[in-house]
């Protein structure tokens, strides 16, 4: 059936040419703090006054995250705050006092930095670093000096929904290039490789008239695909070079990184800044604004979603990420952590629920599955409960893009499925 | 953590939580149901317009008891009654257009209810068939009544004549391309309104219903190997309902493979049958036979013949 790639590339209403806007500042911010396995520790009490940028909890260890306020106020609460899946995490929240006494970073300006303390530094802004290269995704700095041959910013992250990734690139250019040439101070490599939707045509323009100020800048226009957010696919795609089970990037010389902390690299260096902003694209048919807005870390949902025009009595669900593959929140008085790139208001009459009718085997799921699985396979042994032959089936290579399901005219919940063998199995 | 007010909810104050994806294409099984049934729509025109009242008769029969039939059914089973899915209707329809326009309305009437009884829901229902329903029900009828199932008349003056197949087993004269585009002999319903047929298939597969992989398969393997026996392949294409067949029945989702080469594997595998049926076998038409007998590869053509990996793993 001639139904391959039947994603239009305007799902959402589209907002391409939208710079970033910046919000009021929030009543409170909630700043989440630890990961799995961090032993992190607050530096704040109840009652203490921080200003914006101050640290307000940090990690053990040499490489341990900092975390920052990302406003001036008082700690009301420590403790800890459901995060989007429902898991208790660490938390500060801090309530505005209006004050915007902000702190900065002890940048050496005079004479240039040692990747020392370049990374120190980076550590310090709260981004990354991490000693394998696999930290946070592509928002880390792997602590190679040597090894890493080609990178690439990888400017496709929840295309084509959030056009916020591609900010950096459009609204921040010069900064941007900055950051490029950190990356390149940092890891010397033959190749820094920028991919940006070939549907882009600004931001394809802009970063390519870079191109001639940077020897090692190489800008490649990507046709859309679901799954240029997987770093391996990325890599496959652009290099051609296929990782195997288990390899990290940095094994074959890569790093995959992201563009907004390419730009929160370059406002560290430059000035100062410490990461406490993340650009937002707010879309949505219940608001009235939508576009991308510099949202400081921690603020809750709903208020963001209330500066970009929220209709109250039309909004039905709130997604953080894209439409296929973002979690849907259950309160508006969660946190926007770092490293969302959108949220999506949706209304009443968009609302979709899967079905679970009869499967009809018209084959479109594996038609438009990348990894060229077959997921109404995997999903009626999930629905079985055979999770031994869903794995069989390839369920560990499903990466959860949400395709199938779309596609699916029985409605069938096939992702869910999905992540329900993958649950019983481990 | 003290719970602040949600700011920002639905009228009933609460929001909607769901596993991802959050949106749809919106094709729905209705839909391709629907689409189907209009592509259908100038074949039955065309062939009230051949054979009146008896072709009316037969394909309302078969819609009604088919559907009836799966009521009946789920109503038994104390399931949710899903007729207005349609595809009981359909498969109906295409029962209607295997059958002769003069078969007895009682036989008819049969052939539905063993197509859905037994043709899908003693299998479960929708999906869960591994035989396409119609043919079940066509070859229930044929293997039961066969001389009423072979009676075929002439759309002219309801007189009973042979089906081109027939003639041309016998090493009659055989109608021409012109007759066989327009009808002018005697036949089943699916042989006789060729022309419309071909547009409503076409349809389909432009429109993305019908995988084209299946009809060009099925038709291109029967092209090339009649060539190669000597036979006139134009013709073949054209007579014993193929074009019926290679549309309809072989695009029949549930009970054809559901990878690219799968369909090639069944287009090509109901090819070789039919021609085989055709010029040695006894019976003179193997349309049904040739898809019957692939729809039972089918799970083993589905298990075998996969898609291509991506090549690129990621941690299990």
């Amino acid at each position: 059936m001639g139904t391959k790639l039947v994603i239009r590339e305007r799902i959402l209403p589209s907002m391409v040419n939208l710079g970033s806007s910046p919000l009021p500042p929030p009543t409170r911010v909630h700043i989440t703090c630890g990961r799995e396995g961090d032993s992190c520790r607050t530096v704040v009490k109840v009652g203490d006054k921080v200003k914006r940028g101050q640290i307000v909890a940090e990690c053990s260890g040499k490489n341990g995250l900092v975390y920052r306020s990302s406003i001036s106020g008082t700690v009301v609460q420590l403790g800890t705050i459901a995060n989007y899946l429902g898991k208790q995490v660490n938390n500060v929240t801090i309530e505005n006092d209006g004050s915007d006494e902000a702190e900065f970073l002890n940048v050496n300006k005079s004479g240039s930095m040692g990747p020392e303390q370049i990374y120190e530094l980076l550590r310090s802004a709260g981004l990354v670093i991490s000693n394998r290269g696999n930290g946070a995704g592509h928002a880390t700095f792997p602590l190679l000096s040597e090894g890493i041959k080609t990178i690439i910013i990888n400017g496709c992250i929840g295309q084509p929904f959030f056009p916020a990734v591609l900010s950096p690139l459009k609204d921040y250019c010069e900064d941007f290039l900055s950051g490029l040439k950190i990356l390149i101070r940092l890891y010397s490599p033959a190749k820094l490789i920028v991919a940006v939707p070939e549907s882009q045509k600004t931001a394809v323009a802009m970063i390519k008239s870079a191109e001639a100020s940077l020897a090692e800048l190489e800008v490649i226009a990507a046709p859309w695909s679901p799954m240029l957010s997987e770093d391996k696919y990325l890599i496959s795609l652009l290099c051609g070079v296929n990782l195997k089970s288990g390899q990290l990037p940095a094994e074959e010389g890569f790093l995959v990184i992201s563009p907004f902390v390419v730009l929160a690299a370059a406002n560290a260096i430059t000035r100062g800044e410490p990461h406490i902003s993340q650009i937002v694209s707010l879309v949505g048919t219940a608001i009235t604004n939508p576009g991308n807005y510099v949202v400081p870390i921690g603020t809750p949902i709903g208020e963001v979603l209330q500066h970009a025009g929220l209709q109250n009595e039309k909004l039905a669900k709130v997604v953080v990420g894209t439409p296929l593959t973002g979690i849907a929140v259950a309160r508006t008085d969660l946190p926007v952590a770092s490293g969302v790139a959108g949220i999506i208001a949706f209304s009443q009459n968009e609302l979709y629920s899967p079905v679970n009718n009869p499967c009809i085997r018209c084959g479109r799921c594996t038609e438009n599955c990348p990894e060229g699985l077959l997921p109404m396979k995997i999903g009626t042994y999930a629905a079985f409960s055979k999770w031994d032959r869903a794995k069989e089936e390839g369920l560990g290579r499903c990466t959860e893009c949400g395709l199938c399901a779309y596609v699916c005219p029985a409605s069938r919940p096939l992702v869910q499925l999905v992540q329900l063998a993958k649950q019983q199995i481990s | 953590m003290a719970a602040t007010e949600n700011v920002g909810k639905s009228p009933s104050g609460l929001l909607l939580l769901s596993a991802a994806p959050h949106v749809h294409c919106g094709l729905t099984v209705n839909k391709i149901v629907l689409t189907t049934l209009l592509s259908l729509l100038p074949a039955v025109l065309f062939a009230v317009y051949l054979y009146g009242f008896e072709a009316v008769r037969i394909i309302v029969v078969c819609m009604g008891v088919a559907v009836g039939t799966e009521a009946l059914i789920q109503k038994l089973r104390n399931k949710p009654i899903t007729v207005s899915d349609g595809t009981a209707a359909l498969t109906g329809l295409i029962l209607a257009f295997t059958l002769s326009p003069a078969l007895p309305t009682w036989m008819a009437v049969i052939g539905a209810f063993v197509a859905i009884a037994l043709g899908k829901h003693a299998f479960g229902g929708l999906g869960a068939n591994p035989f396409n329903p119609a043919l079940v029900g066509k070859v229930f009828l044929v293997t039961s009544f066969f001389s009423p199932m072979t009676k075929w008349i002439s759309p002219v003056n309801s007189q009973p004549v042979s089906s081109p197949l027939e003639m041309w087993a016998a090493k009659q004269q055989v109608p021409g391309y012109q007759e066989l585009l327009l009808g002018n002999f005697g036949g089943f319903l699916g042989e006789a309104v060729v022309l419309p047929l071909i547009f409503g298939g076409i349809a389909l597969v432009v429109l993305g219903y019908v995988d084209w992989r299946m009809p060009a398969a099925f038709l291109g393997t029967v092209f090339t190997l009649t060539n190669f026996l000597g036979q006139d392949p134009v013709w073949h294409l054209l007579a014993g309902g193929l074009v019926f067949a290679a549309f309809y029945l072989a695009g029949d989702p549930v009970t054809t493979p559901y990878t690219k080469k799968g369909r090639w594997a069944f287009g090509i595998g109901a090819g070789i049958i039919l021609v085989v049926i055709r010029q040695w076998g006894g019976y003179p038409e193997g349309v049904a036979y040739a898809i019957l007998l692939m729809n039972g590869l089918t799970p083993l053509i589905n298990k075998y013949l996969r898609p291509k990996r991506s090549g690129v793993t990621r941690h299990a």
